[in-house]
């Protein structure tokens, strides 16, 4: 999957009103209004599209950015 | 319970007689023309548009008796050929006694009726259906398994608690059968993830006071009392999604059949987001994989036999079908079920 269509599946997946595109380096908890759905909907697409599960908690302790998830789900 | 192998039990000649499914007449509509973007958003991610609640003086328990009734009517039973019931609930009438000897009173069943409750949400129905058995080898000849929860609270603040949980109760009606196939039964415990989806106030740890009844906001910014549900979502989604589809393989493996013989997967019914990544990661197909939270939400341990009666109606007792249940949740806790239909069996769904 390309680094584009990750961003498109995930705008999707944490399906927030008005969120059209996601900036790569915005770690996802800066992100206004991102709440605890949407970090299911991380963890859904994570699951789905790579089979590889995630740590909600960590996605917000470590201030991850939509770029490291994709390198982390690549094995990068 | 005859044979044991990694905490899978072979049952001999257990027998679903007949499952009566009993949801409230009143149903409320998630969404509506007045229905906020974040109930709509909500709604839509977790995959439930409306649900069915008890109305005034509805409770559990009434849904349980009526249920009993329909039951009794539809088999001709006469009250002493009934030997016992389980209710598996945590929306009991009382704190003390359980549910179960209020409806040995109330369905006018003999005083020599075995009758207790077991203290299980989620996975509470394949559990009922083991416990059960264990009784039918025992020498008695049928037992009522009286399965479900009154999750709604209305006034919650917590808005997911609000529009995910509905409310239902299912009568099962078991015998042995000696021309029925075996049924298989697996479970587990992690009672570490206890604070995942609990009530902290109530017991013993933290009685209720005044103060458990004040709407606080929490860490995570949802709004409630300690007296309300507290679910942590991420965490029930990655033990639920981690965990299920290897129970269900490990079922398969040891009654040495594949998945693809399954005829249907009835899974506890979470949320959409934790079902649907199920199967997507099982590569099934939908219809394999009946839902019923769409119209009834989150039943708690009522949710895999309101599935089999609300979406299989008939199917799943057509002779030689093989459905496979599997509950997952509250505990935390976990149980497995694969069942053989005979063809004979009656399933019904009634509204109260």
């Amino acid at each position: 999957m390309t680094f584009d269509d990750f961003l498109e599946g995930l705008v999707t997946s944490i399906d927030m009103p008005g969120v059209t595109t996601l900036d790569p380096d915005t770690p996802f908890c800066e992100i206004a209004d991102f709440d605890s759905l949407a970090t299911l909907g991380v963890m859904t697409f994570s699951e789905i599209e790579f089979n590889k599960q995630i740590n909600g908690e960590k996605l917000w302790d470590d201030k991850t950015t939509p770029k490291q998830l994709y390198d982390r789900l690549n094995g990068k | 319970m005859v044979s044991e192998k990694n905490n899978i039990y072979i049952l001999k000649k257990l027998k679903i007689e007949c499952l009566v499914s009993v949801s409230p007449s009143k149903k409320i509509n998630i969404v509506n023309e007045n229905t906020s973007d974040k109930i709509k958003r909500l709604s839509r991610s977790i995959g439930i548009t409306s649900k069915h609640v008890c109305d005034k003086g509805q409770r559990f328990s009434t849904l349980g008796e009526t249920g009993i009734n329909f039951l009794i009517n539809k088999l001709k039973l006469k009250k002493n050929e009934i030997d016992g019931i389980i209710v598996v609930t945590q929306s009991p009438d009382y704190i003390m006694p359980g549910t179960a000897v209020l409806l040995q009173d109330r369905c006018g069943l003999p005083l020599n009726t075995l009758a207790y409750d077991i203290n299980l949400g989620c996975s509470g129905y394949p559990y009922g259906l083991f416990v059960a058995h264990g009784h039918l080898s025992s020498g008695m000849k049928r037992i009522l398994l009286v399965v479900g929860d009154q999750s709604f609270s209305p006034g919650t603040k917590d808005e997911g608690h609000g529009v995910l949980f509905g409310d239902a109760c299912t009568v099962t009606s078991l015998i042995l059968d000696d021309e029925i196939n075996e049924s298989i039964f697996s479970c587990g415990t992690d009672g570490s993830g206890l604070k995942a989806l609990y009530i902290p106030h109530g017991g013993k740890v933290r009685p209720v006071t005044e103060d458990s009844l004040v709407p606080k906001l929490d860490e995570t910014g949802v709004m409630r009392t300690g007296t309300d549900v507290v679910l942590d979502g991420p965490k029930i989604h990655n033990f639920s999604v981690g965990l299920v589809e290897t129970e269900l393989r490990k079922v398969c493996d040891f009654a040495n059949i594949n998945l693809d013989e399954i005829d249907y997967f009835v899974l506890h019914q979470a949320n959409k987001l934790i079902n649907n990544t199920i199967r997507m990661k099982m590569k099934k197909e939908m219809e394999k994989f009946p839902e019923s939270l769409s119209d009834f939400g989150n039943t708690s341990s009522a949710s895999i036999p309101i599935t089999m009666t609300a979406r299989l109606n008939d199917s799943w007792i057509l002779k030689d079908k093989k459905t496979i249940m599997c509950g997952f949740g509250i505990g935390l806790s976990w149980s497995t079920f694969l069942y053989t239909s005979k063809g004979d069996e009656m399933s019904f769904h009634i509204f109260d």
